[in-house]
């Protein structure tokens, strides 16, 4: 399968403070790729690498296998971009935008933008700082849906905007992505949209990758273990194995990749007794909350 | 290209260039009507060897014109490109990043030297009318200093706008203007005639200064 990012060995610095090192991850063709991680862990710096506005202090950041550094104009081409709470030229109108955006990209498609903007409630000559949020997003997403872009990398694009608009941008997206065979890489806060459009996910915590799997692998392996035990279990914390052990009224609470017989015998190999041990399937806001932890 | 960003920034720019021009004229206009009335009340002898013998500048209101205009267009145009870093769309268009940058500044510069040949263009005809030719060419030897001055500054607060750190920001804006004092170090009509070349050497060397704060910011320095 062809590789349409490539990033070999990614670690960077600011100043002293680490934020990763040797990130190594790719993304292949007609794959979404989601990028979760809590604030800090270097989400808006891997972004900032892969589309070039950042040098990394070793590694490197390979798109359509040029440097992501210095990207020839054809390749820019080929890449949508949306940045971080949808920011555009909000002193034009729609029009003006899109006037201006066509001149640079011979493959421009007006139709999906002007049938986006149709759905909107605004007036023609109305300038994008005056539209909402989530007109803002339309506007954006329509831009690059225009662009009609093979990869398209998409900075937290659920920031700012209501359920409403959120599901239409999923839904929209999700659909194109699919009937064109497009690679997206995104990141965003809210994990259960994450979960409704992506296909892969990698999970980022300070430092290092905690997982990078297809969500449905993720989901089938992952499960949350719940049990009652007189004894103390605070052996379990310094076992890789398991993660995020807690108390959770009156309930030990652990996740883990193993499966239940695997767990009762490491229970059992440790002179934990467990009670009414229940195992839960996650959803991927769980099973993140299970790998990074609440805090 | 060029076409594209010359119409995003007509888009951007139309009010700030229509109200400096309309600033300008304002200011040419006032010019006129105090000449007219000192011609009136005092009789052409009296104002002709004013300006000959005294160094009487009656054109003094339009010396910060330009510096004002050029400082306008460049708060105008780069801030709200650095603004959310909004920088990022245009450096990601299909074109090399600096090409982009530097088009930037040469649309800003072609704007800005249109209203200053327009508004000096007035106020060299407007002086035609009274004075003979030879005023109104040392009338155009000093206005050119500050005319470059403008330039300069428009080039300097642009290039300092897309640096990403502060304190380079405030050394870029501190050492520009020190070297825009010099046009404005001596006041008497055509006393830089031998330096304008000096000068405008000078002006020049800022107009590549805007892909070395722009290479800064696409390597990522953190502000």
């Amino acid at each position: 399968m062809e590789r349409i990012l490539e990033c070999r060995n990614l670690t960077h610095h600011y100043g002293e403070r680490l934020i990763y090192e040797n990130l190594n991850f790719s993304v292949e063709k007609g794959k979404i790729l989601g990028l979760l991680g809590k604030n800090g862990t270097g989400k808006t710096t891997t972004i900032n690498i892969l589309t070039g506005y950042l040098q990394p202090t070793s590694g490197e950041c390979l798109v359509f296998g040029q440097s992501s550094h210095s990207l020839t104009p054809e390749i820019k081409a080929r890449i949508g971009f949306l940045i971080e709470g949808h920011i555009q030229y909000d002193f034009m109108n729609i029009f003006q935008i899109e006037k201006f955006y066509s001149q640079f990209y011979p493959n421009w498609k007006r139709e999906p933008y002007f049938e986006l903007m149709s759905k909107l409630k605004i007036s023609p000559k109305q300038k994008i700082q005056t539209m909402s949020c989530g007109q803002r997003s339309q506007v954006a997403l329509g831009l690059i849906l225009a662009q009609d872009p093979e990869f398209m990398v998409l900075d937290d694009f659920s920031m700012g905007l209501d359920p409403g608009y959120r599901r239409l941008f999923i839904e929209y997206l999700q659909e194109y992505a699919k009937a064109e065979n497009k690679t997206i890489f995104t990141t965003s806060h809210i994990i259960q949209d994450m979960e409704r459009l992506i296909d892969d996910c990698l999970i980022m915590d300070y430092n290092r990758v905690l997982v990078q799997s297809p969500v449905s692998e993720l989901l089938g392996s992952f499960r949350q273990f719940t049990f009652s035990s007189a004894e103390p279990v605070d052996a379990l914390k310094s076992d890789e194995r398991f993660y995020s052990l807690e108390e959770h009224q009156g309930k030990k609470v652990c996740y883990s990749f193993l499966s239940e017989p695997e767990v009762k015998s490491i229970f059992e190999s440790r002179g934990i007794h467990s009670e009414n041990l229940e195992v839960s399937s996650l959803s991927l806001e769980d099973a993140f909350i299970g790998l990074t932890g609440k805090y | 290209m060029i076409q594209a960003l010359f119409y995003k920034e007509w888009v951007k720019l139309k009010w700030t260039v229509l109200f400096g021009f309309a600033f300008g004229l304002c200011s040419v206009l006032y010019i006129w009507s105090e000449l007219a009335f000192v011609f009136r009340e005092s009789g052409a002898v009296a104002i002709w060897d004013a300006v000959l013998h005294q160094g009487f500048m009656y054109y003094v209101s339009f010396r910060y014109f330009p510096l004002l205009m050029g400082l306008a267009l460049a708060l105008f145009q780069m801030i709200p490109e650095v603004q959310h870093k909004r920088i990022k769309l245009v450096m990601h268009l299909p074109a090399h990043h600096l090409r982009v940058l530097f088009s930037h500044t040469l649309i800003g510069t072609m704007l800005l030297l249109g209203v200053f040949f327009v508004v000096s263009a007035l106020l060299l005809g407007i002086s035609a009318i009274y004075f003979p030719y030879e005023i109104v060419v040392s009338v155009l030897q000093t206005i050119i200093p500050w005319l470059l001055a403008g330039w300069s500054i428009y080039l300097i607060v642009s290039f300092a706008v897309v640096e990403p750190k502060w304190n380079r920001r405030i050394a870029y804006v501190l050492i520009g203007l020190a070297s825009v004092y010099l046009n404005y170090l001596y006041t008497r009509t055509g006393m830089y005639l031998h330096s304008l070349p000096l000068l405008l050497a000078v002006t020049l060397a800022y107009l590549p200064a805007m892909l070395f704060t722009g290479s800064r910011f696409k390597k990522g320095v953190q502000g």
